[in-house]
């Protein structure tokens, strides 16, 4: 993860308590996509809302963990690559009370190992230490292109 | 805050956060449809995300009046921008919004109220910079009229 994140100005308590939540969730997801044997949603809330902007066939709005893990992740997993290094990194955190923004980029690849490197907003509301909406807002053009192998016509 | 767009006249009520005071007010301009850039820093940057016709990074009034205000307006006849919420650190506000409106000939597109984030730097009174991130798919689909096909 970058450490050079955009974080000085965030007051102490309760938006310092949603921001270390988020924190944790990249180091979890970055852990997990490294091959270390833990749950990088772990931080996400069993009733989570997870919104996937676009208008791609993974794109749309998951209620509760179980149906992202099965209705979400089943899909999206064979369609993403794995190696070390791939994950989200932290431009810039933009936080008050329970609900963070998160600037990133992204290194990544599809299923056939080319490049997917995308640019995301991330939006999180954070409540007694979970995470209970994601927002996941990005170039989903690209991700037409680079996951679903697609072109413009 | 409360917004009334009744013409030129614009009333944007405080909120106790003097930046998202001003995005506000910047949206509640955007909305009047007035053309009114003046809270715009004459070198603000305007970055819009992703790979379309409208995507890049435009330096400078000049580069976003002339170059995507201009290029949006050939395919976009009416937009409407809604804030869902504001979060601020200091002069960053994180925005959660909904843009929507009519293409050129004549159809809407977005009118589910899909959310987008966009993020603003302020400095003083003016914005300097403003990353959006819309949905690029529907740019493509909805201004372009253009599909995504399968490479084989």
């Amino acid at each position: 993860m970058s450490e050079s994140t955009n974080v000085a100005a965030i007051d102490s308590g309760p938006t310092e308590a949603s921001v270390a939540v988020v924190r944790q969730f990249f180091a979890d997801l970055r852990a997990a996509l490294s091959g270390e044997p833990l749950n990088p949603y772990r931080t996400f809330s069993d009733d989570v809302e997870f919104v996937v902007t676009g208008q791609t066939p993974l794109s749309g709005t998951w209620h509760g963990m179980k149906s992202v893990m099965e209705d979400f992740f089943t899909q999206a997993s064979p369609l993403m690559g794995r190696a070390d290094g791939q994950g989200l990194y932290q431009l810039e955190y933009i936080a008050e009370g329970g609900q963070v923004a998160v600037l990133a980029r992204g290194r990544g690849s599809n299923a056939v190992g080319a490049p997917y490197n995308n640019t995301y907003f991330l939006w999180f509301d954070v409540r007694d230490g979970r995470i209970t909406r994601y927002i996941e807002d990005f170039d989903s053009s690209l991700a037409w292109r680079a996951i679903f192998r697609c072109h413009l016509e | 805050m409360g917004r009334d767009v009744a013409g030129a006249v614009l009333i944007v009520t405080a909120t106790g956060s003097p930046a998202k005071d001003v995005v506000r007010e910047f949206v509640a301009h955007v909305n009047s449809a007035a053309g009114n850039w003046s809270l715009l820093a004459p070198d603000a940057v305007v970055t819009v995300n992703g790979t379309t016709p409208l995507s890049g990074r435009y330096p400078g009034i000049e580069l976003i009046r002339g170059i995507l205000g201009d290029t949006a307006r050939a395919v976009i006849r009416t937009l409407k921008v809604e804030i869902d919420t504001l979060i601020a650190t200091g002069s960053r506000v994180a925005a959660l919004l909904r843009v929507s409106g009519v293409t050129v000939d004549g159809r809407s597109f977005n009118a589910e109220g899909r959310l987008c984030g966009c993020v603003f730097g302020i400095r003083g009174r003016v914005i300097d910079e403003v990353i959006l991130f819309p949905d690029t798919s529907l740019i493509e689909i909805a201004l372009y009229r253009r599909r995504y096909v399968d490479d084989v």
